[in-house]
């Protein structure tokens, strides 16, 4: 433990005043209910800075087992944060079958588009499939929920405050760790002094940032919503068609209006 | 690795933008989402005001202007005719909303959507956002004339009286849909 720099000691020691703060405030305000997954990734985040703590002290911070553990509880909070982000989606779009569906088939081929990529990346410089895998993973997991975010405004679908700052908060954790990994990449090549010291202070510091967000947000419970009458389902199959029909005849006038102004003598 | 950090860098600022656009508060227009009543309100469409422009616009006018009055008037009738055209090209747009704004509450408020239908309606969208700029731009800065109205004139009158119809329709169909979905489940359809 001794060989780990003060400054990422002192990050650890506010992250987990943080997370503990967090954890406890969805204990409390009985966010569990609604959010139990959330309450999963927040605990299985505290039993990863445990069982880092072991390992840091068994094998040193810089050891190959170490590494090889610390990915390998990656992998674990990863998946966590997934199942949390989409059960955050899922209370936002729960009384909306419709647009649920959709999402779900909008979060398949963003996932599908960027995993392709991802998986390409990682062929090309094989020293480095870890990092590029991880910068994949969020790269995706951003890509999809951002997606998912603006499907939900274009439909005018009412979020919660406390929704929006958990979905914001993942995105925002994601695109940061992308930004990093990416920078951590650059110094190293460059053979900076403490690049991994740089790397881990900064992804510490935007996490506690987070959920600093988050516990502020956690504070106030969830606004109760009436799960709203929802239609017959012919009345879409009978509806929408008419309604493009429609839109494309106003798009026809435009277009017609624009060929006749561009193409005057 | 320089060229991927600026490549990363871009892609990261683009998706915090988008994010912040999808999680900023929702404007006017958004926040009338469900209110279909508006959608099936009476009174004319804007397409209908299409004859009364035509006549304003009229080319005949124009040169008796030039025959008789002073070129500062002919000048002003010209700018005027143009924020008329801009004016009409804005109330089309009105009708263009109306419509995407009926269509989204009865997506969302249907037990299933079609991915085609929706993927369609977001291109005919950007479609008529992009072609509509491009006009209003080219009014704006005096690089297109004012349109000889009267070559459309026969076709909107047509869509004027089809849109007029339709939309009603589209309206109370919505609107009876909705009330009957509310009736059955015992609650409103307040989704606030």
């Amino acid at each position: 433990m001794l060989a780990l720099p003060p400054l990422i000691l002192l990050l650890w020691a506010i992250e987990i005043i943080v997370q503990l703060t967090v954890l406890f405030l969805v204990v409390v305000k009985r966010h569990f209910h609604t959010l139990p997954l959330f309450l999963l990734y927040i605990a299985l985040n505290l039993c990863q800075v445990a069982f880092l703590f072991f390992v840091y002290s068994q094998y040193g911070f810089t050891s190959p087992t170490t590494r090889q553990l610390s990915w390998a509880s990656e992998q674990v909070i990863l998946t966590a944060q997934a199942l949390a982000a989409a059960e955050v989606l899922y209370r936002v779009l729960r009384h909306y079958a419709g647009i649920w569906a959709l999402a779900w088939r909008l979060i398949a081929v963003a996932a599908f588009i960027v995993i392709c990529y991802a998986l390409s990346s990682a062929e090309l410089s094989p020293r480095w499939t870890l990092l590029i895998a991880n910068r994949g993973f969020h790269l995706t997991f951003v890509v999809a929920l951002i997606s998912c975010l603006l499907l939900v405004r274009f439909y005018a679908i009412p979020i919660d405050s406390l929704y929006k700052a958990l979905m914001g908060g993942f995105c925002i954790l994601s695109c940061m760790i992308v930004a990093v990994d990416t920078l951590f990449q650059a110094l190293f090549l460059r053979h900076f002094p403490n690049s991994g010291v740089i790397w881990n202070s900064s992804e510490m510091v935007v996490f506690i940032g987070v959920q600093i967000v988050w516990a502020l947000a956690l504070r106030q419970p969830v606004r109760v919503d009436d799960k709203p009458a929802l239609l017959h389902p012919d009345t879409y199959d009978r509806l929408s068609p008419d309604v493009n029909s429609r839109l494309r005849d106003l798009n026809d006038v435009l277009s017609r209006f624009l060929r006749l102004q561009v193409f005057r003598p | 690795m320089t060229a991927a950090l600026f490549i990363f860098s871009l892609i990261v600022v683009a998706l915090l933008l988008l994010l912040a656009w999808a999680l900023r508060a929702p404007g006017k227009s958004l926040r009338r989402k469900f209110d279909l009543a508006s959608l099936e309100e009476s009174g004319r469409r804007h397409a209908t005001y299409f004859a009364l422009i035509r006549q304003a616009a009229s080319p005949a006018d124009m040169e008796f202007l030039a025959r008789r009055g002073s070129p500062q008037i002919v000048r002003r009738v010209r700018r005027e005719r143009r924020n008329v055209a801009l004016l009409y090209l804005t109330q089309l747009r009105e009708d263009f909303q109306r419509l995407l704004r009926l269509a989204r509450a009865v997506a969302a408020l249907s037990p299933a959507v079609g991915s085609r239908q929706e993927l369609e309606r977001l291109w005919l969208s950007l479609e008529f956002s992009w072609r509509y700029q491009m006009i209003r731009a080219g009014f704006h800065y005096g690089l297109l004339p004012v349109p000889q109205l009267n070559s459309l004139s026969h076709m909107v009158s047509q869509l004027a009286v089809q849109m007029e119809t339709c939309l009603k329709e589209l309206g109370e169909r919505a609107a009876t849909a909705v009330q009957m979905a509310s009736t059955l489940d015992g609650s409103g359809v307040d989704v606030a």
